[in-house]
């Protein structure tokens, strides 16, 4: 039967705005009484430093810590997953795309030890009710925005683990707990980053618009993003150190990502653009030529 | 320059303060790294010069050991120094770039400082040290009989710090001390520094200017039974001695628990103490206070020297003369603080008798604010109880616990986290602003440089958001295949229950084989007393799940229950409290989920609790209504399933669904409004305005019902995190007073709301630090054109789109006003006064974007009680 029943999820808690990255990681302590955290970052955030808001606020809250450097690869997993379960923490923090992405499909090999890689590199298809439940809950698992992300933070998906097995993982076992959205943690300068967080979001937001599995919830957000993308990239293009412009692209890209992740039916169709721009009330030409801009720009390094 | 003025008259005082603020003037723009290197070359300067001064000091004054006094200035270089080399004192000394906050460090400006005798170098060392740290300009008052080598101590660090760079003439003093000159200088300053006995703090309090003063000490060490008497008399006899006795800190008496007394007193004995007769008593008595005041002349002096002055004679190794004493009042010398080589001694029934005694002198004879000693077994634990007790009791800054009190109290030398000081606040007890020994942080004006920031903001949904007609069997299997649960309890109204609603639920809990139970005795608008008796059900059934299925009666009365069965302590008036912020109020809600998993099943489609964190309940016996609010209420998984809509009636099909919309309206132009909520309320306020009136028209009209289920579900998460609005809080109440229904209620007032708080120029504003300005027209804008209404100029689209939403309402059969619901004309102006009071206190009025005045909330029930006149 194709289906009886839809559904939205999304992460428990999504937090968001400049400057809430202090707030919400509290609650780990406050909230959850949590100990001992693995932080997850890429290698190039390892060496420069990219989750040291986070780890300080871990000091500041004294929750010990062990940092370790991911990458999106079954190798970088499968270490990754080591580290943690040599340091057995209670909950996982990952600091931007790359170890967000990979700290999910850690997260529920810690948390399923019968599981193996294989068997979760398997999962990759999001609507399939039939597949067994994995297990979640002995470590809470924050995901955290930075410069590199483009909505990663709020889906279901392990994008590009296995390299060649499609989109990747995909279980809404993989949500995080908790998504904080911080600009503080974005660096706005690189007009490459921001323009393809802007191409990512639109290509999700047509995504939603085309798929066979639509939901008014996912129009909603899906529409929103889209408008924000276009009335607020050319603004990012004119002024690009306005706080106030970066905030809304990077809840477009989050908003698009989360009605994505609840349309997403396996297959991943071709830039259509149709549905979306009669939404919006513009031609598919222009939406065309307006994506293509971004593209081009996200592309030019 | 400013070196030569010889100050011993008013105006060449002030030909010094004019010299000392211009150099302090230029000081100012100094780096840290330049105050840095001036404060180590002042401070080393002090430091090799620490014997010359000492023995100046002796001299001039004729108190004190020669050399205690080198110890005293070592510490007052070299401890000061160690303390704060790498305090940050100019300039931004902290700051949090995530929160926007920085400090700025600049210095006060001039201070006036007054020495006192007893210690009258190292004190000078100390405050040039701390004015020079901090970019102060600096003017002494010395003692009159002390001035010569407190004069030398502040010219020798002035030397050194302008030979490292300071500003000529920062430091200062008054050559030819005098009354007048010191009430001037006081009265002139930016701040008064000022250590010496209680006449001249008080002045220094009463100049005018902002004074860091502290008062007189009167130390009296208890000693507890359990206490290590070796260590103790020694340490007391040690600090006793010190400098003989000047430290303000030190030990006045001594107050010995009987079962220690002698042992305490052999000791004594032992290392030189002298136990008066009598006799010999009167005689001190009579020499140390001369009108109630201390002789000066006995002032550090040794105890041979003491007992001449009294007229007996002591050899001249005796170290501390002990004076036994009973009365703890004003009246007894022994009683008061000393300065110098006499102890008193009391003897304590027990420990709390000590205490009371310790109290009593304190209040009695001084030394309020300063300092208590205590020796006690503190590793045992009545010891640290007896302790805690001492703490807590003693009207005192410094608790001193088994240490000596004189070196002790300044800190630093036997315990390290102690700051080191020679100027020892004494709290308001003491009459002073400073209760800590002070330091440089007390001499900087901090200022705070606070940027603007925008609170957090959140987006939170159920866990589970299941829909599509016919879903409920499908995802009720989670409950069995993932879940593993056991025992469910249904929670719903009568009329449901009657009417074969929960047939599709038993049934398929039937085949799973789960248990339950069913509660169908929901009353609308739920009580108090219901849910309780829905609680009570729970803890005999135990469920490890709860459904509620219903209106948004039943879904908030199973809430409630779950509420109380999880937390039975917990209290309904400390939950509903009204709170400004949801993350900051005063009270915390219980942690949910630990006993039950909530699934709540609408049937109708307008209040969205299946998705929000709000539940309102009715105390039956007051009429008072708590309305609930708390992410922990938010259901784990929410079942929107058509199939329980179908049979709505038109009344409830027309209500419920208007809520919707304003759920959507109201949470679109809500302070707390973002991106999230906005575009899931703009698709809900497209579905309403194209599907209510298909589902109005025609029941069965299957699509018009599942995209209306849809868009309340949507609405209700857009408000679930952005809130609601003044309109809601004038819909409660009317429903409340007149017992109209909440649907109906929100249709009568949502349109002039909406009017209310379009105003560009409203009379007040929300108050939330991301609503920088009234922008409520435009966002209603925003609304209308996303639902097709075009026009030229906000305002034409603005008119339309209130046009479109009458239009709606009459479509619905919704009537113009108040009056025609049946609502008595005389009842509702009677009581509107009360009821436009407490729409203004509802929850929901604190997101809306225009704070709306009582009167205006009035003006606004007036208006839309005779409603359109057309
Ligand atoms: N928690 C929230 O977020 C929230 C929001 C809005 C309102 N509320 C609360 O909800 C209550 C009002 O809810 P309501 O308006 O749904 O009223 P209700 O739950 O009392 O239901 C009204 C009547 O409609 C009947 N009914 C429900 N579904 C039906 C169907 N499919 N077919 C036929 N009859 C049906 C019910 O049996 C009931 O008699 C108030 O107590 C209000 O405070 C809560
Ligand atoms: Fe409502």
């Amino acid at each position: 039967m194709a289906n009886n029943l839809e559904w939205f999820r999304v992460p428990e808690k999504i937090y968001f705005k400049k400057g809430s990255l202090p707030i919400a990681l509290r609650e780990l302590k406050d909230v959850y009484g949590r100990k001992k955290a693995v932080v997850l970052t890429d290698e190039a955030g390892f060496r420069n430093g990219t989750a040291k808001p986070v780890t300080n606020l871990l000091n500041e809250l004294h929750i010990f810590y062990s940092l370790t450097a991911v990458q999106q690869s079954e190798a970088s997993v499968l270490a990754g997953l080591d580290a943690v379960k040599k340091f057995e923490p209670d909950c996982i923090i990952a600091v931007g795309n790359t170890a967000v992405t990979a700290g999910k499909a850690i997260r529920i090999l810690y948390e399923n030890p019968e599981l193996t890689f294989a068997e979760l590199a398997k999962r990759v298809n999001l609507r399939d009710r039939t597949l067994e439940t994995l297990k979640t809950g002995k470590a809470y698992f924050v995901a955290v925005a930075a410069s590199d992300s483009v909505g990663d933070e709020v889906s279901p998906f392990s994008i590009e683990i296995p390299a060649d097995e499609g989109i990747g993982i995909q279980d809404y076992a993989l949500l995080p707990d908790m998504s904080i959205i911080d600009t503080d943690l974005i660096q706005q300068e690189d007009i490459s980053t921001i323009a393809f967080l802007c191409m990512i979001a639109l290509g999700n937001a047509a995504m939603v618009f085309y798929s066979e599995y639509t939901s008014d919830y996912a129009k909603g957000l899906a529409f929103r993003a889209a408008q924000l993308v276009l009335t607020y990239f050319p603004r990012y293009q004119a002024k690009p150190d306005d706080m106030y412009v970066l905030e809304r692209l990077s809840n477009a890209a989050e908003m698009a990502a989360m009605a994505f992740s609840n349309v997403y039916d396996g297959v991943q169709s071709p830039e259509n653009v149709d549905c979306l721009a009669a939404a919006l009330g513009m031609s598919t030409e222009e939406l065309e030529n307006r994506f293509d801009e971004i593209c081009d720009l996200a592309e030019a390094e | 320059m400013s070196n030569e003025i010889l100050v011993d008259s008013v105006e060449t005082l002030e030909a010094k303060i004019q010299a000392v603020r211009a150099a302090q003037e230029k000081f100012a723009s100094y780096t840290q790294e330049q105050v840095d290197t001036i404060f180590k070359a002042a401070a080393l300067a002090a430091n090799h010069a620490r014997i010359p001064l000492a023995k100046m000091a002796v001299e001039e004054t004729g108190m004190g050991i020669l050399e205690d006094k080198v110890i005293k200035n070592n510490y007052a270089a070299e401890h000061i120094y160690n303390a704060y080399k790498n305090v940050k004192t100019c300039g931004v000394v902290e700051e949090d770039k995530a929160f926007g906050v920085t400090k700025v460090a600049e210095p006060i400006g001039l201070i006036a400082a007054v020495i006192p005798t007893t210690n009258p170098t190292s004190t000078a060392i100390f405050k040039s040290l701390l004015a020079l740290k901090t970019r102060n300009g600096i003017i002494f008052s010395p003692h009159p009989r002390a001035k010569k080598c407190t004069i030398a101590a502040a010219k020798l660090v002035l030397e050194a710090a302008v030979k490292a760079g300071a500003p000529e003439g920062i430091i200062g003093w008054i050559d030819v001390p005098s009354l007048e000159l010191t009430n001037t200088i006081m009265k002139e300053a930016d701040i008064i520094l000022a250590t010496g006995g209680p006449g001249m703090v008080k002045a220094a309090y009463s100049s005018g200017t902002p004074a860091l003063g502290v008062g007189a000490g009167n130390a009296s060490a208890v000693i507890d039974d359990s206490a290590d008497i070796l260590n103790a008399v020694n340490s007391i006899m040690h600090s006793k001695t010190f400098d003989n006795g000047m430290i303000c800190a030190t030990e006045q008496t001594i107050i010995a628990h009987k079962d220690v007394y002698d042992a305490v007193k052999a000791e004594l004995l032992k290392r030189g103490a002298y136990f008066l007769n009598d006799e010999e008593k009167n005689k001190i008595r009579n020499t140390m206070l001369i009108n109630g005041a201390l002789n000066a002349k006995i002032v550090g002096q040794r105890p041979y020297k003491i007992a001449e002055l009294a007229g007996f004679t002591l050899p001249e190794e005796v170290k501390v003369i002990v004076g036994e004493a009973e009365d703890t009042s004003v009246n007894e010398a022994f009683a008061h603080e000393k300065l110098t080589t006499i102890l008193g001694m009391y003897k304590a029934e027990s420990f709390e008798d000590a205490m009371d005694k310790a109290e009593q002198l304190l209040f009695n004879a001084g030394g309020l604010g300063h300092t208590s000693s205590l020796w006690i077994d503190n590793n045992s634990a009545e010891g640290r109880k007896k302790l805690n007790t001492f703490a807590d009791r003693m009207k005192t800054c410094r608790i001193l616990v088994n240490t000596p009190s004189s070196l002790g109290g300044i800190g630093d030398l036997y315990n390290f986290k102690f700051a080191p000081s020679l100027t020892l606040g004494c709290g308001s007890w003491g009459g002073n602003s400073v209760s800590e020994n002070v330091g440089v942080k007390h001499l900087i004006n901090i200022k705070t440089v606070a940027e603007r920031r925008e609170n957090m903001l959140w987006f939170r949904t159920p866990q589970k958001v299941y829909f599509k007609k016919g879903c409920l069997p499908v995802a009720l299997d989670e409950l069995k295949n993932v879940m593993g649960k056991k025992r469910a309890f249904l929670v719903t109204d009568e009329f449901l229950y009657k009417n074969g609603f929960t047939k599709c639920i038993t049934d398929k809990l039937d085949e799973m084989g789960i248990a339950y139970t069913v509660f169908a005795d929901v009353q609308p608008d739920p009580t108090l007393e219901s849910a309780q008796k829905g609680a009570d059900a729970m803890r005999k059934f135990e469920p490890d799940c709860i459904i509620a299925l219903g209106g948004g009666s039943a879904m908030d009365a199973g809430k409630i229950m779950w509420v109380l069965y999880e937390h039975p302590e917990a209290d309904f008036l400390d939950m509903a409290m009204r709170f400004i912020d949801i993350r900051k109020r005063v009270y915390t809600f219980p942690k949910m989920g630990e006993k039950a998993y909530f699934i709540a099943i609408p049937t109708s489609s307008g209040t969205g609790s299946e998705v929000t964190p709000f539940a309102v309940i009715t105390d039956q016996t007051t009429g008072q209504k708590y309305p609930l609010a708390d992410y922990e209420l938010l259901p784990n998984m929410a079942i929107v399933d058509t199939d329980l809509m179908m049979s709505a009636p038109k009344g409830l099909t027309a209500a419920s669904g208007i809520d919707a919309m304003t759920h959507a309206l109201e949470a679109y132009a809500s302070v707390m409004a973002t991106d999230y909520t906005d575009g899931i309320a703009i698709r809900a306020m497209q579905l309403i305005f194209e599907y209510l009136p298909r589902a109005y028209k025609d029941g069965t009209d299957v699509i018009a019902r599942e995209k209306m289920a849809t868009a309340s579900t949507m609405a209700g998460m857009a408000f679930a995190n952005a809130f609601l609005g003044v309109c809601h809080s004038m819909a409660h109440k009317l429903g409340a007073y007149h017992h109209l229904p909440h649907g109906i209620a929100n249709a009568l007032l949502i349109t002039d709301v909406m009017r209310f708080n379009a105003a560009e120029k409203p009379a007040k504003m929300g108050t939330f630090s991301q609503y920088q300005y009234p922008h409520t027209l435009a966002r209603y804008c925003e609304c209308a054109r996303a639902c097709g209404v075009t026009g030229d100029s906000d305002e034409e689209v603005f008119e339309k789109f209130i046009a479109k939403l009458e239009e709606l309402k009459d479509a619905i059969g919704v009537k113009h006003s108040i009056q025609e619901y049946g609502v008595d004309e005389k009842d509702f102006f009677d009581r509107l006064d009360q009821m436009s009071e407490d729409a203004f206190d509802d929850q929901c009025t604190g997101a809306n974007p225009r704070y709306p005045l009582i009167s205006e909330i009035k003006e606004i029930y007036t208006r839309n009680y005779y409603g359109k006149k057309d």
